[in-house]
């Protein structure tokens, strides 16, 4: 074999073809001892060490160790081991390094420095070469780098990626239909907090909300572009509102809390910045201040806040109700005038019961109760209207003529009056009676409904009309008959046909600005609240006034948005007075209300401080 | 600085940390925000621009310690701080956000900063008790002398074992030379197979003794590390011949001894420099974590503080 062997030449110069050394020979032997080959001096090295010769006939070279405790090729201890191009052979200190062979040579090696042997065997040391390429780095590792990379890392992960993702939406997109890392790279991730159950469909669409792009608020107009029909809170013509003194959306409505919350509900303060004082904002507006150390101590609701103004019917001009708004505590002006007249709830509601019509001759007992005409409506909020016909007729009975007892007047309709009574009688022999009289009640019970006599008149009388006879039994029904017994009759002509009565109109909502459940307060009983054990008059306000609420509510349990609403104004939508054209004219509120110019606003009724 | 920035100025930092804590958890008990307690409320702002300033000036730490003139505020006295305001950071910053987690780059920041705040506190334990163990094992050398000492001891033990016998220095050379490349790094498997190693050439000498005075010949057990991948092959083969060189007294007793003592006192040396390694290793690596995370910590604030003021 012929060998090749290069030694001193230093990395990185030119090869110096003096520093080989080249024989021929069988084998080449490494050792201590003068006669080898590839003499050492090496300390760790035996005399005789080991031995490079031919592998056989498939060519190439091995060699064998002359030491029991092997050779080292590789870093791993080998009694025979073929050698191939970038082993290295190692004794103590010593390296070789196997390298191609050429063409005129069958071995070539080089010696090399222990430092480039360390360098070598990082590649052939036992175990996966990339660990172990990862392991010799690591030792190597400096903290700069490390925390360099970690900077850079964070950078891009929780910085770079979700902001791109904010302006690309296919990132985005990409993104959040991702595992859990990837979504909390995504735009998303920047949320400040969970967004709340109302908005949860468009919760991963920042920019549906975030409209005017960077460190701005959330406009208005993105609110509109879904609630596009939201109302004021109140008239802002009426009141003169500063358009700009109106809270943003997002003033009251913060999203990113939690996600079941929206509305400041629960904050006081929220309110009272206006209504403190509220002519600030509205200097038109007749609402009462609040004072402004309402909440924070307890008890304050009910010490602190306002009475309560009821809007209810205060007079009638012809058969127009007008609705005025009065405090509770002004016993002056608290009087409903429904154009009702004669009612009393104390009469009805006698713990003994009172005398029932039924049975015609075997009158009975009939103990009212407050649900026996007030009913629930199907929502538990408020009460059904009550009707003639269902709550009232079955006692009074709307029978006018004595001399015909069980025929009974329409009702409902005063113009229809006259004509019923000039038929009736048109077909009735004067002056006799019409119907056979009853047999008398067992009790002698008078019936409630007041009948009107005949006398006086004569259907014999040849200068006797049938329309004059009508006329005067219309003006007796009228004016003493049944019809008075309720109403409040009145003749806006002299001709007797044109008799009316103020047609009733009853408070539907005594506090429209409230938001009451009858239902949520049913275990109370009806009597917890309302009063009407003592009430004789129709004009009797029977309402509950605050100190009947702030028994249980206070300022510990209660806010403003427990029993008021907000976007309540019917007349505008804040899209329309804010952002989009003003509009142009404003629908009259066709409402029951005609002094209450809008809810919100109180107008005192005549006399009111 | 070893124990005294536990202690420094009576425990003065440790008490502002811990009124720091109390006050926040005080005003966090106290405070009614709107919906549930986060860090978008005023008590949620405030705590986290005391965290955030606290942060900044955590960090500040890296700076500072570099500046090695002296200040009023002394090396000693901002490492008891960094320490006891950092963990004071813990409460601050959970206090801050309200215990509202989710997945995102606020809760991930929030992380960074407890795994920052906990290696920390890892760092704490080590700067306490390392320094000493070093101290103990290796008193005022250092891991490059005792290299020094170990290739002396190894020139030395070659040169001895060659001789006393060509097998025993066959064996001594495997030995070293297993040694040499693995001293760096530290490998307490060779140190093992050092000691056992040495462990063999006594359990030799015994044997040897033993044959010579003809008195009943000790056991020789197998050590482990001539069952080791890098033992000789034959390993029974090779004791056996250092057994019965030694037996036919071909080797002076003295030069058996000295090269025992060698061994014994390059497996100190080993052990030595190996501990040392580890001690130093655990300082770095732990430098390596707390070092990057602080920084990551830092970005991910400024992140964070973007990140709610962008929208």
């Amino acid at each position: 074999m012929k060998f090749r062997i290069r030694h001193g030449n230093q990395p990185g110069q030119p090869e110096d073809p003096s520093a080989h050394l080249v024989f021929e020979s069988d084998s080449l032997r490494i050792g201590r001892s003068p006669d080898n080959e590839l003499v050492t001096d090496n300390p760790y090295a035996a005399d005789y060490h080991g031995v490079i010769r031919s592998a056989g006939p498939s060519g190439g070279a091995a060699i064998e160790s002359m030491v029991l405790s092997g050779i080292v090729v590789n870093g791993k201890s080998r009694k025979i081991a073929p050698l191939k191009p970038y082993d290295i052979v190692s004794v103590g200190h010593f390296h070789l390094r196997i390298l191609a062979p050429d063409p005129e040579h069958d071995f070539v090696a080089e010696i090399i420095t222990p430092q480039e042997a360390h360098e070598h065997l990082l590649a052939f040391h036992q175990g996966n070469r990339t660990i172990r390429w990862i392991k010799a780095k690591l030792h190597q590792l400096q903290v700069r780098p490390v925390a360099w990379f970690a900077v850079v890392l964070t950078l891009l992960l929780l910085f770079i990626i979700p902001l791109t993702a904010v302006y690309v939406p296919s990132l985005n997109h990409f993104l959040k239909n991702g595992s859990p890392g990837m979504r909390a790279m995504s735009a998303t991730s920047w949320s400040i907090g969970p967004v709340s159950r109302y908005h949860i469909r468009i919760a991963d669409e920042c920019e549906q909300c975030h409209t005017d792009g960077a460190f701005t608020d959330v406009p208005d107009k993105a609110c509109y572009a879904c609630h596009e029909d939201i109302r004021h809170h109140f008239n802002l013509d009426v009141t003169e509102t500063k358009k700009n003194e109106m809270p943003l959306c997002g003033d009251c409505h913060q999203e990113h809390l939690a996600d079941n919350f929206l509305v400041l509900g629960d904050r006081v303060e929220q309110c009272l910045q206006c209504h403190t004082d509220i002519t600030q904002v509205a200097p038109k507006s007749k609402l009462q201040s609040i004072p402004e150390d309402f909440s924070g101590e307890e008890s304050l609701f009910a010490r602190k806040h306002p009475e309560f103004v009821a809007a209810m019917v205060s007079n009638h001009e012809e058969d127009h109700p007008i609705v005025t708004r009065v405090r509770m505590d002004d016993k002056e002006h608290l009087k409903e005038h429904s154009g009702l007249v004669g009612f009393s709830h104390k009469d009805h509601l006698k713990k003994d019961g009172i005398l029932a019509p039924d049975g015609k001759g075997g009158a009975e007992i009939m103990k009212l109760e407050c649900w026996s005409c007030h009913k629930p409506d199907d929502q538990g909020v408020g009460m059904k209207p009550l009707k003639f016909e269902d709550h009232c007729q079955r006692c009074h009975q709307l029978t006018f003529d004595e001399l015909a007892p069980s025929t009974e007047l329409p009702h409902g309709k005063a113009e229809k009056i006259f004509p019923f009574l000039k038929e009736f009688y048109a077909g009735s022999p004067k002056g006799t009676r019409i119907e056979p009289p009853s047999p008398p009640d067992k009790n002698d019970r008078e019936l409630p409904g007041r009948m009107v006599s005949r006398g006086g008149l004569d259907f014999d009388d040849p200068d006797v009309t049938l329309d004059g006879y009508t006329r005067e039994m219309t003006q007796r029904v009228f004016e003493k008959g049944v019809c008075s017994e309720c109403h409040q009759p009145f003749k806006p002509s002299s001709d007797v046909s044109e008799w009316r009565v103020v047609k009733p109109k009853f408070t539907e909502k005594w506090y429209p600005a409230a938001k009451f459940e009858h239902q949520a307060h049913a275990i109370y009983g009806c009597t917890g609240c309302h009063q009407v054990e003592s009430s004789e008059s129709p004009e009797d306000v029977n309402i509950p006034a605050q100190a009947s609420c702030t028994e249980c509510h206070d300022a510990d349990n209660s806010n403003c948005l427990k029993c008021h609403t907000f976007h309540k104004d019917p007349h505008f939508n804040m899209k329309g007075t804010r952002f989009g054209p003003k509009v142009e004219a404003i629908k009259p509120w066709h409402g029951n209300s005609s002094a209450g110019q809008t809810d919100g606003v109180i107008t005192p009724a005549p006399g009111h401080p | 600085m070893n124990r005294s920035f536990i202690h420094q100025d009576q425990f003065l930092y440790l008490k502002i940390a811990l009124g720091l804590c109390l006050v926040s958890i005080l005003l966090y008990a106290v405070d009614d925000p709107v919906g549930p307690p986060s860090g978008n409320s005023w008590l949620g702002y405030t705590l986290g621009t005391i965290g955030a300033l606290i942060i900044v000036w955590l960090v500040w730490f890296g700076v500072r310690k570099r500046q090695y003139t002296g200040t009023r505020f002394s090396l000693t006295r901002w490492l008891s701080a960094h320490v006891y305001l950092g963990a004071a950071l813990l409460v601050i910053g959970t206090l801050h956000c309200g215990f509202q987690f989710d997945n995102n780059i606020h809760t991930i920041a929030y992380i960074l900063m407890v795994m920052t705040i906990l290696s920390g506190m890892i760092g704490v334990y080590y700067y306490l008790t390392i320094p000493g163990l070093i101290s103990a094992n290796i008193g005022n050398a250092n891991a490059q002398q005792l290299n020094a000492t170990i290739d002396q001891i190894d020139r030395k033990a070659l040169e001895i074992a060659r001789q006393i016998d060509s097998f025993v220095h066959e064996m001594m050379a495997y030995s070293i030379q297993t040694t040499l490349n693995e001293r760096r790094p530290a490998n307490k498997k060779v140190v093992m197979d050092m000691l056992n190693f040495g462990e063999t050439i006594k359990e030799a000498s015994k044997a040897c003794y033993c044959s010579l005075t003809k008195e009943e010949p000790i056991r020789v057990e197998q050590p482990v590390i001539l069952s080791k991948k890098r033992a000789p092959k034959d390993p029974q083969l090779v004791l056996s011949a250092i057994i019965i060189d030694l037996s036919f007294n071909r080797s002076p007793g003295e030069k058996l001894q000295q090269l025992l003592d060698l061994i014994n006192e390059k497996a100190a040396c080993i052990q030595k420099l190996h501990l040392d390694r580890v001690y130093n290793s655990r300082l770095k690596i732990w430098l390596m974590f707390h070092v990057p995370l602080s920084l990551a910590t830092l970005i991910a604030l400024v992140i964070h503080i973007v990140s709610v003021f962008y929208y």
